[in-house]
């Protein structure tokens, strides 16, 4: 502060403004912003092309810092121009850094792909110009990395140890220690856990361990807990160890500011719990991760997360939500497919080594150039060769390439058409099976109109007939016959009247399946039975049609009781917690050897109706004691059924 | 003397759309000294229209009709002339459509297959304001009313293994190796449990289940 204010020193004040912008970034972007601008002014008033330019650099890095890209890649466009002409190593530098801040811009876009272009074309060849070793590390960790995440492993090594030498004897710890981790990470992606390589993994960590020990607070130590997690769970097994490493993690994130850095340890620990087939603790964890990676843009978690999601809803038989996230899930892959990464990433790669190795040829050439005439032919001669060699070695790369994608992408397509095959067959199996129900329920329902008014009618109107005209017979025996057949006509409707509610429940139409549910046990009360009906929160949403599936599903169950089972007592019990359904029906009947196979048309109706709500059914009966079927099925369930 | 000729006016509209259920009535009731049948209606909408013309004190009303249920024209015929005294006639003794009748506003609630004495039983109550059942109809009513008693909750056999072992303060994980069940599924039974008594917790859980003697 104390030196801003001053006047004269302008090169002294300009450093103080940068830093105070760097100083404010992370946490005061308006203060960042204004010490950038005046730096700018001061920029202007010098009408120094340089200090505008550094100025920009600035004002760039606190658009970037608050996510608009689009403003901070302008502004570090306008630096680049400013310092195209600018061959100074100060200058340079600085241009060397809005590549590569550019490059993350492309990064953050989901461009890892121009990211790449950018460090490996634009960044790296300046600081190799200039020789400035702290830089270009950093830039081969960044390069380093993107190849682990697109896994390019040996790549990704060879550029963290490319990093790793250029920072022996350098002050810089932090990639240091990074890059040395990032090894670690690799070869346990690469999972050739042979004794050389566990000693070689130690031994990095142990370096990251020496050369972090020093610096309590270093960010670092978050990936050093991160990696020493990774080597205890896959290399050496030991998950509480490592459960504890991702812990410590959690606890160093936890005082800083430093949102979504969180997600990459509760992943792991996601993995970890699902190895141990915890998945209670898996699903909090994966719930987590889901709703963090929902906020941000980078499609690769997302589309992690919404796979572990899947996995973790499938173990604990939530089938709906299952299906659904795996729909989004091939929906999110289908667009990140579709950029094409690894062919791209790889064609930039080979255009950059073969340009390196060109200006290589280049340097020997004129060196050559300079020396004996006689040796001019054979150079010349190795050059072409190696040119030549070159050019053959990438073109075949590239066929190979080529050849690979495609034979990937037909394969691909095979596996899509026959899945598409099989669910267009199944969804044939469903509609027909569909078609047959509702037939059936209009069916009985025409059949039970008929039988309420026209037998009905006729029944009603002959007992009207008989009742009103006293017995032409006056006897004694001719009265009680007339009374006899009275009574039987009564009979005669009472046992329509079942008959047609057995088609087609009227009062499940009128009054939904609750009421339709007493109904039914009500009349069969009558029959000496004692029926308990309790349900909760048993609504279905008001779906008429499943609503008569689970009527359908109860009588059944409900009857079988009564007449096979002989029970004197039933439990009927329907619970609905949101949409998930719980229904149970219990007797105390004969029972019968649940080992055995049941037969019975009775019992084979209700598995197809649970099938096809895509509900679990379990019947559990032991001789003596009694039978309790349980059916569970969830009202958003899409009809996938699985009937035999 | 007064009252008797007065009961011999009792007008009468049916409606029904069984043409032979129709006619029998209509013939039942055409020497009967006490009814006089002003009319005969297939559908409500037609009924409606009839009552629109011509007062009648009593309507028999089937509760199935081609164009709207017998429940909602019943409705509709008390909110417009609530001196009308409504008997539904049905094939279906089910209580919820008894209730349903009852609740708007019906008279009288006859099975269809009444006999000529109960019919005219059933008219000349609801005349003399009171209301009629057939006899399996009040039965119906009855055993319903002795359901609607207080009732413990039933547990099945699952459930009372889950909440005995919840009484002893086992955990889900243990309930659930106990029972050869997974935890989720015990976590199912101890939420049901709960909706079942009505309480939030498992201590309350416990208190009421010990309460009502159940462990």
């Amino acid at each position: 502060m104390h030196i801003v204010q001053e006047e004269g020193h302008t090169q002294e004040k300009l450093q103080a403004l940068y830093d105070l912008s760097d100083y404010w970034l992370y946490i005061d972007s308006a203060k960042s912003m204004d010490f950038a601008l005046q730096a700018y002014q001061i920029g202007k008033q010098l009408n120094d092309k340089f200090v505008t330019a550094v100025a920009h650099y600035y004002i760039a890095g606190v658009y970037m810092e608050h996510a608009d890209l689009e403003t901070a890649k302008m502004q570090f466009n306008k630096a680049l121009t400013l310092l195209k002409d600018n061959k100074t190593i100060a200058g340079k530098r600085y241009q060397a850094r809005i590549w590569h801040n550019l490059g993350a811009i492309e990064q953050r876009q989901d461009n890892d792909a121009g990211f790449l272009a950018l460090l490996i074309e634009k960044a790296c060849p300046i600081l190799e110009s200039i020789g400035d070793s702290v830089l270009l590390a950093n830039n081969y960790y960044d390069i380093g990395n993107v190849f682990f995440g697109i896994n390019q492993y040996d790549k990704a090594l060879q550029y963290f140890k490319n990093a790793i030498q250029l920072l022996t004897n350098q002050q810089e710890y932090a990639d240091a220690v990074e890059c040395r981790l990032g090894i670690v990470k690799t070869l346990i992606y690469q999972e050739h856990y042979t004794d050389s390589v566990r000693i070689n993994m130690k031994a990095y960590l142990d370096e990251a361990y020496q050369l972090l020990k020093g610096h309590p607070q270093a960010f670092s130590w978050l990936s050093y807990f991160t990696v020493n997690g990774l080597y205890f769970q896959y290399v050496t097994k030991q998950t509480d160890e490592a459960l504890h490493m991702y812990d410590q993690g959690l606890a160093f994130l936890k005082d800083r500011q430093e949102p979504y850095r969180d997600v990459d340890l509760m992943n792991r620990k996601y993995y970890l719990y699902a190895d141990r087939g915890d998945w209670v603790n898996a699903q909090k964890m994966a719930e987590y991760v889901y709703h963090e990676t929902g906020k941000q843009g980078l499609s690769h978690d997302k589309l992690v997360a919404l796979r572990n999601l899947v996995d973790v809803e499938e173990a604990l038989h939530h089938r709906d939500r299952a299906f659904r996230l795996l729909k989004q899930y091939v929906a999110l892959s289908d667009t990140v497919r579709n950029q094409q990464l690894d062919v791209k990433l790889n064609l930039i790669e080979k255009k950059y080594e073969a340009e390196k190795k060109e200006k290589q040829i280049l340097q020997l050439k004129t060196d050559n150039q300079l020396k004996t005439a006689s040796l001019k032919y054979n150079t010349a001669m190795l050059t072409f060769t190696g040119s030549g060699l070159v050019c053959l070695s990438a073109l075949l790369i590239l066929a190979f390439l080529l050849y690979k994608n495609k034979t990937r992408l037909v394969e691909k397509q095979q596996q899509l058409h026959q899945e598409q095959v099989r669910l267009l067959k199944k969804e044939q199996q469903i509609n027909f099976f569909n078609a047959m129900l509702q037939g059936q329920e209009q069916e009985r329902k025409r059949l039970a109109s008929d039988l309420h008014d026209g037998l009905g009618g006729l029944l009603s109107n002959i007992k009207l007939l008989l009742s009103k005209d006293c017995p032409v017979e006056k006897t004694e025996e001719g009265k009680t016959r007339h009374e006899l057949i009275l009574s039987r006509l009564d009979k005669a409707v009472d046992e329509l009247r079942r008959i047609a509610r057995n088609l087609m429940p009227e009062t499940l139409l009128h009054f939904g399946l609750v009421t339709a549910l007493r109904d039914f046990c009500e009349d069969l009360e009558r029959s000496g039975v004692h029926i308990a009906l309790q349900t909760y929160g048993f609504t279905l949403d008001d779906n008429r049609d499943r609503q008569m599936m689970v009527y359908r599903i109860l009588q059944e169950l409900i009857n079988n009781a009564v007449k096979h089972a002989e029970a004197k007592n039933i439990l009927v019990q329907c619970i609905q917690n949101d949409d998930r359904v719980f229904i149970t029906v219990e007797d105390d009947g004969c029972g019968f050897d649940s080992g055995k196979e049941v037969k019975g048309i009775g019992l084979h109706n209700v598995k197809n109706r649970v099938a096809y709500l895509n509900g679990h059914l379990d019947i559990q009966s032991q001789p003596g004691v009694g039978t309790t079927i349980n059916v569970e099925f969830n009202t958003h369930e899409e009809y996938l059924p699985t009937y035999s | 003397m007064l009252n008797l000729i007065r009961m011999k006016n009792i007008s009468l509209l049916i409606v029904d759309d069984h043409p032979v259920v129709l006619e029998g009535m209509k013939a039942l009731l055409q020497d009967n000294e006490q009814v006089l049948v002003k009319g005969s209606c297939y559908d409500g909408k037609s009924a409606l229209h009839f009552l629109e013309n011509t007062a009648v004190d009593v309507v028999l009303l089937d509760i199935n009709l081609p164009d709207m249920s017998g429940m909602e024209l019943c409705k509709e015929i008390k909110r417009l002339y609530p001196q009308i005294h409504v008997i539904g006639i049905s094939n279906y003794n089910e209580r919820s459509m008894i209730t349903k009748m009852l609740q708007n506003g019906a008279n009288g609630y006859v099975l269809k297959n009444a006999g000529a004495k109960e019919i005219v039983e059933s008219i000349t109550s609801v005349m003399s304001r009171k209301v009629y059942f057939s006899p399996e109809v009040q039965q119906a009513l009855f055993e319903a009313a002795l359901h609607d008693t207080f009732e413990l909750p039933k547990l099945t056999r699952r459930e009372q293994e889950v909440l005995k072992y919840i009484a002893e303060g086992k955990t889900t994980h243990e309930i659930g190796e106990l029972l050869f069940i997974s935890p989720h599924t015990v976590e199912t039974h101890r939420k049901n449990l709960m909706q079942k008594f009505d309480v939030s917790n498992a201590a309350a859980l416990i208190r009421v289940a010990t309460q009502y003697h159940l462990i």
